[in-house]
């Protein structure tokens, strides 16, 4: 799924940055419609927040859990609003 | 029943139930079960539920005040204790922050720096305890120490 949502990004020229860890973890950010959304790539679920005034998001919790990859896939489309 | 009383009372509502329960069990009823308010805590050390970016605002200048850490170690410590602190007065109900849990999202450097994410922020703590917050949305400086 990261890989998907990589090139998905880069195909619609979204911006985005990535930071990958030692233990194995991405987190992508991603800059659309003057939001700011992040996604947590961890082991067994995919994290998604967006950070904003309201939620700024001094931990590591995200909003929504998605263990499931079409769940996120869904989320994705939605929000980068791919029809 | 026997003439004694009965051991049982009724309430009108599942609230006015609570509140009974807690005083029984010789717990203060909380302010924020009383209409109208906005506290957690009751008696004389009532707390006022702040929102994120106030009690962000809080961390900032409680950090700033703060001790200078001596190395990254006690930087991250003493970024975690001081947020830990405010959201365990200020935070509302499922709305607590919980700074930097474990080193999944922590990068030690060669240099002896470290870089730990949150959400929204980058933490950059340099091998001799100084540290800078960055908003990771603009790039922004949060705070530097």
């Amino acid at each position: 799924m990261y890989n998907y949502t990589i090139e998905l990004l880069k195909k619609l020229a979204i911006k985005y940055d990535v930071y990958s860890f030692a233990s194995e973890i991405r987190i992508v950010d991603v800059w659309y419609n003057d939001k700011f959304y992040v996604f947590q790539f961890e082991n067994n679920f995919i994290g998604f927040s967006e950070v904003n005034k309201d939620n700024v998001g001094f931990d590591t919790i995200p909003d929504e859990k998605f263990y499931d990859a079409e769940m996120f896939k869904q989320k994705l489309l939605t929000i980068l609003e791919v029809e | 029943m026997n003439g004694d009383r009965s051991m049982y009372q009724m309430y009108d509502s599942e609230e006015e139930a609570g509140k009974a329960a807690l005083s029984y069990i010789g717990l203060a009823v909380p302010v924020a079960l009383k209409a109208g308010t906005n506290a957690v805590n009751a008696g004389s050390n009532v707390s006022k539920v702040l929102t994120r970016g106030e009690r962000l605002a809080m961390l900032k200048e409680r950090l700033l005040n703060a001790p200078m850490p001596k190395n990254p170690k006690e930087a991250l410590k003493l970024i975690n204790n001081t947020l830990d602190k405010i959201e365990k007065t200020h935070a509302g109900p499922n709305d607590r922050m919980f700074g930097i849990l474990d080193n999944k999202y922590v990068t030690i450097n060669a240099n002896g720096s470290m870089t730990a994410l949150t959400k929204g922020h980058r933490i950059e703590i340099q091998a001799n305890g100084s540290f800078s917050i960055f908003e990771r949305s603009t790039g922004n400086l949060f705070l530097s120490k």
